[in-house]
């Protein structure tokens, strides 16, 4: 052990597993100026290799040779049907909406203002933000593409038309967004934005 | 006997290559992440960062660490070995036909000629120059061994020798391909089978480019510089062992969760855990070899960039394992953990390595000194602070990512159903990113700046110096008993075991080859040969002659680098994205397209979910059909038109690799495709969209995006509509 050692406090870090400085010994050879010890592994390393590989052996009889681990393939049926049980449990699944609950709701200015705010975030990419209409259908015409009624509308909202590319909302939003949007595209209609995309369906009312 | 050896040996391959390459590399990346905050920043086809980031990767590692390696394998052999390198004609093809390489790379990647391969996206030719380059590389090296005088090999060269057999083992069997033109391929593997040699390619680059020759950069460089022996000889024997057999299994654990089967995916595992205490070896030996040089660490910048290198070494080998752990995996896969890894190991072991090692070249090979201290120390502290904030940022945003993607609320929906909602809450630690970069960079031209400084002080006539170098007796008929101790002082002590093999390299690098080949086929042949691995579907189809045009489109665009393809069983994935893939989905997919990162969401059930309009407008402005979309406009796709004459070719090379198109198909792939571009304008111009765009090239890319993940559904909804008529 060299005084610059030493001095440096190099010592002071060795544990008591540290190799002695007597195994400081020199090998013989020399490169180009580099010459090497040959200290013993320190016992952690070889400690920590050791359980690696014995974790190896015991993660490969767990899971692949007998073992009561479960696949990949089995773990993902559990939780999923797990996940199935909570959705549901879950309480606001059961809310009902029919006609009248709508239509109070689009009275409501608070639920619609928040309709507003699910429309922006989620609507608004094909529907554009005003309800003109880009990819999907114009919103605010006196025409409606599926069923005349404002459950009509949440229906579609829920359900989705997956041949024109509108995606089933049900499984995404809260209900309680889901009426709240509905109701916000409820007053919408007739309002006649415009530079409106061409009107598509059939003719309707404008709601009262 | 007295040997002149000329100093300007090493400055062969140049130091400063290397940094210009970090330079221009960080460049690259800045351009990059400004696409990330500013998506309207791309102003042609050719600054996409889908094909930007694979020109970033391919610097970094061809160029930045490749050129660093080279830089240290000249110098230090040749010091080691006491003998002047074979060739120099050898070393100059060697250099240049690198650097013409690196140049082809920066020509053909922005130009969108890509393989569709992680960090083997060059194609055809230039892996061919590739191949070339480095068997010249390879003879010269291995010719320099032959005539050396000294007997035995140093623990630094068989680092080098582990390098380059196995890199060129990598390079040729991950990129065997059929090509479909001057600059167009497609991978002889299929699916799950290309994703397993592709990452057994990719990690393995990180093994044995960016790690192996690194490793023995600072057997050599550090002992000199702290001019204290090496820690611990018998370490070096068995750390080196070690991490060349096990680093070749660890591949399959960038493909947890995904169609690979599940034991390759365990082996990929447990490889990597066992690989921990390997790599920590290698930092071990370096820092204790540092015992007693702690003083010189506060002085001088090359121990100082060593040190912090050989700690992100360390910290990055733990991290590895620990990524590779499959529950960790599940959060940290497609985030930007996986970027705050790589660039721990990138920036922070790699970069300063090399750096230590330029600060130690410099003022010895231009024989002055070095220019500033001070400066030199600044590079280290601003660049240090660089990267901790690079990483640390990139962390927080991984996780952050992860956490918001699997989170569901208490009635089972998913809190972040929108995609967009995640990449816009990770924005300000991109900025954070951006600033460590950044600082990364200066440091790094303030170390060009000082390197130059110094080169300019240079004498006008270098000294030579002059080395004594052992005479190579053990090449001599073999003396007489008597002499034989004299002769060989090592004798003296008792032999190691392994000391024999070093005064053999033929036999030490045969053996090495086979640690490597035959760790690589305990796992290739059986994803190769056992047929349950890839469990054929019936529904399963090959693309029609548009959607391969199409497709080769997402090739070239280069989606991969932010889209997945690849739905992983996990509850939250299926909600969001839909039933998790199959192997069987892929048996057509030459080149596979899984990737490795979701910089927007995974689109392998893409298809159907939304109208051809919808992506009309998505290709036009992201922005308009996803507000807060990170993704570039491709206004190209809507002004370039489809090169009707060059779909026959592929369809007609994907059929040579078995894909079973019918015959109509080969006798007229183009008519069949127009046919199907036809259909697809009419549908899109009936949902309200545009007319007369069916010859645009967002059509095929259409069609594809539209088949994509629909092949096993379609099938479900027929045997629906005919029960049991299967």
């Amino acid at each position: 052990m060299s005084t610059a050692e030493i001095a440096s406090g190099a010592k002071a870090s060795r544990t008591a597993s540290a190799p002695d400085p007597a195994d400081d010994r020199l090998m013989h050879h020399d490169y180009d100026g580099i010459r090497e010890y040959d200290n013993p592994l320190p016992f952690w390393w070889k400690g920590i290799f050791v359980v690696c590989i014995a974790h190896a052996a015991a993660y490969l009889y767990w899971f692949h040779l007998g073992g009561p681990g479960l696949s990949e393939h089995e773990q993902y049926a559990a939780r999923h049907k797990e996940w199935k049980a909570v959705r549901a449990a879950a309480p606001q699944e059961q809310v009902t909406i029919d006609e009248a609950a709508l239509t109070a709701l689009t009275k409501d200015s608070a639920a619609v203002e928040r309709g507003r705010g699910v429309f922006l975030k989620n609507c608004a990419s094909c529907h554009t933000e005003d309800g003109r209409g880009l990819v999907g259908p114009n919103l605010t015409d006196r025409f409606q593409v599926h069923g005349a009624t404002r459950l009509d509308l949440w229906q579609t909202i829920q359900t989705g038309v997956p041949d024109k590319g509108m995606l089933s909302w049900g499984p995404i939003l809260p209900p309680a967004e889901l009426a709240a949007v509905a109701a916000f595209v409820v007053t919408l209609r007739g309002t006649e934005v415009a530079g409106g995309k061409a009107s598509e369906g059939h003719s309707v009312e404008p709601f009262r | 006997m007295l040997q002149l050896l000329d100093a300007a040996d090493g400055r062969l391959v140049g130091e400063e290559d290397a940094a210009l390459a970090v330079a221009k590399d960080e460049l690259v990346q800045a351009v990059d992440d400004g696409d990330a905050v500013w998506p309207s920043l791309n102003l042609a086809p050719y600054f996409t960062f889908g094909r930007l980031r694979p020109l970033h990767t391919n610097a970094v590692i061809f160029a930045f660490a490749g050129n660093g390696m080279f830089a240290a394998i000249y110098y230090s052999s040749q010091r080691l070995l006491k003998a002047r390198m074979f060739s120099d004609l050898l070393s100059n093809i060697h250099f240049w036909g690198w650097q013409l390489i690196i140049v082809a790379a920066a020509v053909t990647l922005p130009l969108g000629f890509t393989q569709g391969k992680e960090y083997a996206e060059l194609e055809w030719p230039i892996d061919l120059a590739i191949t070339v380059v480095w068997v010249v590389f390879a003879v010269n090296f291995f010719g320099t061994l032959a005539r050396r005088r000294e007997r035995h090999l140093y623990v630094a060269l068989w680092f080098y020798i582990a390098t380059i057999i196995t890199v060129a083992i990598l390079h040729i069997f991950n990129n065997l391909v059929i090509p479909a033109g001057p600059f167009k391929s497609y991978s002889i593997y299929a699916g799950v089978q290309d994703a397993f040699m592709q990452w057994w390619y990719g990690h393995n680059a990180v093994a044995f480019f960016l790690t192996t020759p690194f490793l023995g950069l600072m057997y050599y460089f550090l002992p000199k510089a702290a001019d204290r022996p090496v820690f611990s000889y018998r370490l070096s024997i068995l750390h080196f062992w070690s991490l060349v057999f096990l680093y070749i299994w660890a591949g399959p654990h960038h493909l947890h969760y995904t169609a690979l089967p599940a034991w390759a995916s365990t082996l990929g595992m447990i490889f990597s855990v066992m690989l921990w205490m390997p790599s920590w070896g290698g930092m071990i030996n370096g820092l204790l070899t540092l015992r007693g040089a702690w003083d010189k660490v506060a002085e001088d910048p090359v121990l100082k960039f060593f040190v912090v290198a050989i700690t992100f070494y360390g910290m990055s080998t733990f991290e590895g394992p620990m990524l590779s752990v499959k529950s960790v995996n599940a959060l940290s896969h497609y985030t930007n953990w996986n970027i705050a890894h790589v660039h721990g190991g990138a920036l922070g072991w790699v970069g300063f390595m090399v750096f230590g090692m330029v600060y130690w070249l410099v003022p010895r090979l231009y024989q002055a000194p070095l220019y500033s201290l001070r400066l030199a120390s600044t590079h280290f502290w601003i660049s240090t602070i660089g990267i901790v904030l690079y990483v640390v940022s990139l962390w927080a945003a991984g996780i952050t990512e992860g956490l918001m993607w699997r989170a569901f609320d208490d009635t089972g929906r998913l809190q972040f159903p929108d995609f967009v909602e995640t990449s816009v809450r990770i924005a300000p630690m991109y900025w954070v990113r951006m600033l460590g970069g950044s600082l990364y960079i200066t440091g790094t031209l303030i170390g060009i700046y000082n390197v130059y400084k110094t080169w300019a002080a240079r004498p006008a006539v270098y000294a030579l110096a002059e080395v004594e170098v052992p005479v190579p007796t053990w090449r001599r008929p073999r003396p007489a008993a008597s002499d034989q101790r004299a002769l060989r002082p090592e004798a003296e002590a008792p032999a190691h075991w392994h000391r024999r093999w070093e005064g053999l390299p033929m036999v030490f690098s045969v053996l090495v080859g086979l640690a490597v080949v035959v760790a690589s086929l305990f796992e290739i042949l059986p994803t190769f040969l056992i047929g349950d691995n890839v469990p054929r579907i019936a529904a399963v189809r090959p693309y029609r002659p548009l959607e391969l045009y199409g497709r080769d489109i997402y090739i070239r665009e280069g989606c991969y680098n932010c889209h997945s393809q690849m739905v992983r069983p996990f509850v939250d994935e299926t909600v969001r994205y839909g039933e998790y893939s199959k192997p069987g989905e892929f048996v057509y997919d030459h080149p596979f397209q899984w990737g490795s990162r979701r910089i927007g969401p995974d689109i392998h059930r893409e298809g159907g979910k939304r109208n051809h309009v919808w992506h009309w407008h998505h290709f036009r402005d992201p922005r308009a059909t996803s507000k807060g979309s990170v993704m570039p406009a491709y206004p190209h796709l809507f002004s370039d038109r489809i090169d009707w004459g060059e779909i026959q070719d592929r369809v007609d090379a994907m059929a040579m690799l078995g894909t079973p198109y019918s015959k109509a198909a080969l006798d007229d792939a183009p008519g069949q495709a127009r046919a199907q571009a036809e259909q697809i304008a009419a549908e899109l111009a009936a949902q309200g969209g545009p007319t007369g765009v069916a010859d645009r090239e967002v059509i095929a890319l259409i069609a594809y995006l539209q088949r994509l993940g629909t092949d096993i559904t379609q099938r479900a909804a027929a045997e629906q509509a005919a029960p049991g008529g299967k």
